[in-house]
This record gives structure tokens, sequence and C-alpha cells, in this order.
């Protein structure tokens, strides 16, 4: 398979900030790929260099076959993070508008966005101004002005930001049909869960560093064994106990990383001593834990 | 940069202004401010009633002749509102004026004053045809005269004297309690022997900051004693009027022809730069600040970013740049048919057109020429400094500290304007006409007198270097400034943009994530 996105040793300063650090990744065509890092870890900047608003200060990014994100500007579709609306224009208008700008001629843009309007609920407010919409028909109104000169790269900056949970599986469904179509999706996310539920490859980033990459089956190889853990009573400190690397405890939940060699039966025998245990489940490592690992590794190293 | 991009984003920007109903508020309510300037002085003088006022004269000659000094005043202003109301108006003219209208017309100005002062004295009969034909109204006009109430008089001008004041002639017995009950404005005393050098006037009113009353009864008395002192002292009524009369100048143009004097439309003309710089500054302002008001309400609202993604930083700001001129000249267009309308319509332009006319024959090709290149290396300059204002801070509040020196700079010109027209040849003006920021303003208002060329020419080399250095840092600052969503950059980081903008392209940190 072919790559849709090429980033090599890619750093980006912003004054004595280095955002991006040296950077490489490759993203096949036709995946979902996941951005992960936390809040500064350097993403929007990424992704921004990904679509031409930004160039690197040092290394190279290519993409769809090796042209530079802004000669591939028309072939590329993104949606920032809190992207607005132009308030005082009409939902039609605002759509086709995005959609001309991106090559589309005004009858094309018009039909197109009347018909993907019309397929997305919101065939009634095409006269309606963009500040008449709530939250999640805006979302729509913005991912539809996105794509609708039909992308083969599709760049989401924090998707799922500041959705409630049936408009984050909305969009979660529209990046799933985006790969069934063909395209390359990439995202950017803090939330973990949405990019183990869909993605195909992820990679981790923090400060500006890459941390951990690869297809989510390698990269979550790569996180060891984990118990997942559902109790009842007072555990006491989780992570203290032997062949235990780290545990992320929520009370009555917890995902505990164990060490290469840790004896999983051994490990049991303790908990049953100290909380009522209704689960114990070994497995390979969460995304989460991984992600938790990556960066709080990280920060130890700091 | 892309033409297409470039014109999609100014018919954007440009419908987006166009299309809301606050810009035709605006558009409306700008000029209707213009003319309540113009026309509220106008009207509060029009609702005014007369001011009553009694006069005690001791001496017995002076308020005759007084008397006949107002009504010579105000026969010669009914002379010429007479000669002035539009044929399609003659019939709102009261029946004696419209007997005398055609002679009116005829007869040369100075000539009315004469007539007037004639007609108030009851001699010389004149000689003239025209004069003459108003003369034998004479009976009917006075006796139209003294029965006009204040009322009517203002009705037909409000400048008149006897709209203005009105002279009591039954005094009250108690002149301070009539004026304590507002009954009466004013009164004058006036002495037994004004000829007398320690002869004691007096005015009592109270309200002693109105000084129109006062001042006006003065002059007439003042005329009338310096009339009288000049009899005792053996010289004739006439010797005496020839020593009071003013001087008048006769105004001269200087052409490249010679000289040749100057019409009212002339003289008038000579203030054209200063229309030129309130003209620009209208013109110029608004829609500079309009496109860093869009620019703000783009990145606040995140859709910059949508922007930058789909078209080049540089198609954005040639597209606003564009659209809000589209706006500026719409509304600039818009203002002109308005006043033009207005005037119209109100029939101002019937009696002003002639002058209107001959103002505007005055603006040279040459003025318009350079007024359009000032309007646009002007617009240019102040677009792109406040288009990258818009784009380095996140809304109004924080712009203010920036745009208020560019704002001073614009307002500068308009307080230089009098003294600039009065003197354009003056060094100190010369010498500021080279600073670009004022260059359009100045440069326009030293046109009466035309600039030497090398001044254009040196000036607007310097204004075109400007913008395009203007527009180059701009251009950076806009791109930068879009994705900056902290908070606006210290003048050092600004700087820091301009120096690092290119291979490494620099933005503060907040702006990584």
């Amino acid at each position: 398979m072919s790559d849709a996105i090429t980033i090599r040793d890619a750093s980006k300063y912003f004054g004595s900030h280095t955002a991006v650090n040296q950077l490489s990744l490759n993203v096949p065509a036709g995946s979902i790929y996941g951005f992960l890092g936390p809040n500064g870890a350097g993403k929007t900047t990424t992704l921004r260099m990904i679509t031409g608003i930004l160039s690197p200060d040092a290394g190279s990014v290519t993409v769809l076959g090796g042209q530079s994100p802004e000669a591939a500007r028309a072939r590329i579709g993104y949606l920032p993070e809190e992207n607005g609306l132009y308030k005082d224009m009409r939902v039609l208008d605002m759509v086709s508008y995005f959609g001309r700008l991106r090559g589309l001629s005004r009858r094309d843009a018009q039909d197109r966005a009347r018909t993907r309007l019309e397929n997305a609920g919101l065939g009634a407010r095409l006269k309606d101004k963009c500040n008449t919409l709530s939250k999640g028909m805006g979302q729509k109104a913005q991912v539809i002005a996105t794509l609708l000169h039909d992308p083969e790269l599709v760049v989401l900056d924090e998707p799922f930001s500041g959705l409630d949970p049936v408009n984050a599986e909305m969009v979660l469904e529209l990046i799933k049909q985006y790969k069934r179509e063909g395209r390359t999706v990439i995202f950017s996310t803090h939330v973990v869960e949405h990019a183990e539920q869909i993605c195909d490859a992820v990679i981790i980033i923090d400060r500006g560093r890459h941390k951990v990459s690869g297809s989510l089956s390698e990269v979550k190889a790569s996180g060891g064994r984990t118990v997942l853990l559902d109790y009842e009573g007072d555990a006491g400190n989780l992570a203290a106990l032997p062949g235990v690397l780290n545990a992320d405890d929520s009370g009555q939940h917890a995902e505990l990383q164990l060490a290469d060699d840790a004896d999983a039966q051994a490990l049991l025998q303790t908990l049953l001593g100290r909380v009522r245990i209704r689960r114990f489940d070994t497995r390979e490592a969460s995304l989460k834990q991984i992600f938790l690992n990556a960066v709080e590794n990280a920060r130890d190293a700091a | 940069m892309t033409l297409r991009n470039i014109l999609l984003v100014a018919q954007r920007d440009y419908v987006a202004y166009v299309a809301r109903p606050r810009f035709w508020i605006g558009l409306l309510l700008t000029p209707a401010i213009l003319l309540a300037f113009i026309f509220i002085p106008i009207l509060i003088q029009q609702f005014q009633t007369a001011k009553d006022y009694v006069v005690v004269d001791h001496s017995g000659w002076i308020m005759p002749a007084v008397e006949q000094r107002i009504a010579a005043s105000d026969y010669t202003r009914l002379i010429r509102l007479a000669a002035h109301t539009a044929p399609v108006d003659v019939k709102t003219l009261p029946t004696v004026l419209a007997k005398i209208k055609p002679a009116a017309e005829k007869l040369h100005d100075d000539r009315r004053k004469t007539l007037g002062e004639a007609l108030a004295a009851g001699k010389p009969v004149p000689t003239e045809p025209d004069a003459l034909a108003i003369w034998q109204q004479r009976a009917a006009l006075i006796e139209w005269y003294r029965t006009l109430t204040p009322k009517q008089a203002s009705a037909l001008d409000h400048n008149l004297a006897i709209a203005r004041f009105h002279l009591v002639t039954q005094a009250p017995a108690n002149l301070r309690a009539a004026v304590n009950s507002k009954k009466l404005f004013a009164w004058f005393d006036l002495p037994t022997d004004p000829l007398k050098p320690d002869a004691k006037y007096t005015y009592a009113s109270l309200n002693l900051t109105d000084t129109d009353l006062r001042d006006w009864f003065g002059r007439l008395v003042t005329t009338v004693v310096q009339t009288r002192k000049a009899a005792q002292s053996g010289l004739s009524a006439d010797k005496a009027k020839w020593l009071q009369e003013n001087v008048d100048f006769d105004s001269q143009l200087v052409t490249a022809k010679g000289a040749k004097t100057a019409t009212t439309a002339e003289q008038v003309a000579q203030w054209l730069p200063v229309g030129y710089v309130y003209l620009l500054f209208l013109a110029i302002m608004p829609i500079a600040q309009l496109l860093m008001m869009s620019t703000i309400e783009e990145k606040s609202t995140r859709i910059a970013e949508s922007l930058l993604s789909a078209i080049e930083s540089s198609d954005i700001v040639a597209g606003k740049t564009l659209g809000v001129a589209g706006v500026g000249i719409t509304m600039v267009l818009g203002w002109l048919i308005l006043i033009l309308g207005l005037v119209a319509g109100t029939g101002a332009l019937f009696t002003l057109g002639g002058t209107v006319a001959a103002v505007l024959a005055g603006i040279s090709v040459g003025n318009i020429v350079w007024f359009l290149v000032y309007f646009v290396l002007g617009f240019l300059l102040f677009a792109s400094i406040l288009g990258a204002i818009g784009a380095s801070v996140n809304n109004i509040r924080e712009a203010q500290p920036y745009v208020t020196p560019v704002i001073l700079s614009m307002t500068l010109p308009l307080i230089l304007m009098i003294p600039i027209v009065k003197d354009p040849s003056a060094i100190w003006a010369r010498v500021l006409s080279y600073i670009p920021p004022l260059t359009p303003f100045l440069m326009m208002n030293r046109s009466a007198a035309p600039p030497p060329v090398t001044d254009y020419i040196f000036t607007t080399l310097l204004l075109i270097a400007t913008v395009v250095l203007v527009l180059y840092a701009s251009g950076r600052i806009f791109k930068i400034g879009l994705l900056n969503t902290g908070a606006p950059p210290k003048l050092r980081e600004l700087l820091g943009w301009l120096r690092d903008a290119g291979p490494r392209t620099a933005a503060p940190e907040n702006t990584a994530k």
C-alpha cells in the first residue's frame, strides 16, 4: 500500500520553542490514522504542516504521491479544531463557498452542497443563517463544507472536541464512511478511546517528539500485558504490587501493566486477599495505558 | 496568488457587508448626520422667536434714525428675496414682492442696497428703470412691511431684522418687572446728549450671554451717533457716509494669463482642497477599519484557519482588501447619490446650481487623477496596517492600543487642514507631506497652490515604497497572526514575526499544540 503522507525529520520552531522535533511518519493511503498526544504535544502543528498552512523549518512533508501540501491543497480537506461558521451567511451559501475555494464551479458547489446537506438532515435549514444552527448541526455543516470537493486526504483536528456522545458517534461513523470510500483520514485527539475504536494506525507524540507509532495491533503489542480489574473494596496502592509496573486505578476499575516476568496467578491470589474481585482479565495493554506510559515516561525523563 | 480565489474572497466579503441592514442604516445615517450639522442651526434659527426689546431714547433723535436703518436693511433683503425666489415658488411670495420680482431680478445687487436705503429714507427717487419700477410700489411695500408680525417676517426670511428683534413701542411702565417676568428680553437706555464724551448707554437684560441683540443694536446706534458727530463737525451726511464706508477689496485670482476678479464660485473653489481631505478621510478611514473588523471576526470565529488551508494567505489578504474597497466605493457613491438627491429634493440645487457647477468646474482633471492615486495608495497603506492589526489580536479591545496611533495619524491632517489651505507652500507643510501616512491628505490639501512637480514625484515614490514595504510586512504578520490565539503580540514579538517569517516561520509559543 502506498503512503498518503510522508514526513521526514520534520521540525517546526516558534521562536525559541520547538513545537515539532525531527518527526518522521508514514501514513498508508486509505487508512484511518490517529494522532495522539497531550495538549501542547505538537499535534495541531503537525496537521497544519500536512495541510500546507505551515511549512516545516527542517525536514520535509509530502502528501498524495510526493506532492507538497501547498500543491495538493485541492486534494486535501481540513477541519480545524473549533472551526467556526460565517454567522451571517446562509448555510447553503457557506458550504458551497468553501467548495468553490477548493476549486469547484459555482453550480457544482451549489448542487453538491444542497444534496449533502439534505442527506445530512439539514434540508430544512439551507436558507437559514449559520448562527441559528445548534452545535451538532454546525459541526455537520462544517464537515460537509470541508469535504465538499471530495478530497483524497481528510485531516480532522480534534473532531470530537466539545461534542456530546450522540454527535461524537456521528463523527465516528463519518470517519468510517470516508475509509469505506477509499479516502485517507487522519485525526488528532487526546481521547484515546476514539482512536482505539476506529484507527488502523496511530502515532503518539509528546512535546513534539515521536513516542510510539505503527498499526494499532503493533502499538498495542508493544505495550506488553495488562490486567483489567473490576473490584469492590480498598485495593490500596495497586502499582506497588509485585509484578505491576503501572496502575491506572479509577476506584472500582483498574488497568494494571505487568512486567514481562510477572506471574498473573500470583497477582490474583494477592488481590483476592484484599478485595472482592468481579473481573480479572489478562490481555495486551490498552492504547490508553500505552499513551499514559509514553507521556509519563517522557515527563519522568524530563 | 490566484485571481479566482482573490475574487471569491472579495465577493464574499463585499456581499457579507453590503447585504447587512446595518450597512444601509449606516449609509443613510452618515449623510443624515452631516446634513443635520448643517441644517439644525438653520432650523433652530428659524424656530427662534423674535426678542422683544424696548428703547428709552432720551435723545429723541437716535431711534428714528436707527429705525430707518433697520427698514433700509430689511427692504434690501426683501428685494433680494423677491429676486432669488425660484419661479415655481413665486406663488408663495406676498403679492407686493411678487409684483417687484421681475424688476428685482434685473437689478444689480449694489443697486438693490441703494434702493433699500432710498425706500427707507423716502429719497432720492431712483432714475434707473428697474429701480423705478420697484419704487412705484413703495407705498404698498411700506404699508405691508409695517403690518408684518415677527412670525410672518421669519417665515419669509429669518434673517430680517424685524424677524429677529421686535421693538416694543408701547413700553411697559415697569421695565425691570417686565424683564424679570420674561415679557421683555432687554431694554436700552440712550442718553440725553449722546454726543458728550461721558454719555452713558445702558443695556439691561436677564441674559447677558446672548449678545446678538446688544451687538446688532449697538452697531446701528454707533453708526447713527457717528453720523451726527460728523454733521456737528461740519461734514455733510454724504461725506459722513463716505467716511464710514468699509474698504471692499476686489479679490483677484492670479492665473498664468494674468489676474482677474474672482467670482464667488472661484473663491469657494479655493477651499476645494479641504473637501479633498475630508473626502479622502471619509473614504479611507471607515473601510480600512472594516478590513480590521472583518479579519478579527474571521479569526475569532476560527474561520481563518479553514481559509488558510484552502487558499494562500496572500489571496486572503488581497481578496479581503478588494472586498472592503468595494464596500467603501459603494458607501461613498451611496453618500453622493443621497446628498445630491436630498439637495435636489429640497430645491437647494436649483438656487445653488450655478455656484455648485462653477465650484465643480474648479476641479481639474489633474486633481481627480491625483485624488484617485492618493485614495488607492492611502487605502492600501492604512488597510494593510489595520488588517495586520486585526490578524494579530483576538478582539476589538485588544486592537485598541495598536489602532489609536493609526487613527491619530489619519486625523492629524484634519487638524492641519485649515492652516495648510491658507498657506499650502509653507515649509512645514512641505516637510510634513513627505511623511508617508500624511502624504495623501497633505498633498491634496496643498493642491490649491499646486506644489512643485518634484514634491509630487518624490512624496509619491516614498509613499509607494512605504506601501510595498507595509504590504509585505502585513502579509507576513497576517499569516502568523491569524493562527495566534493567545495573548496579542508585544512590539518585540511583532518585529520577531517579521524577521523570522521566512524559512523559520515564527509565531508565539501558544500557537503550537
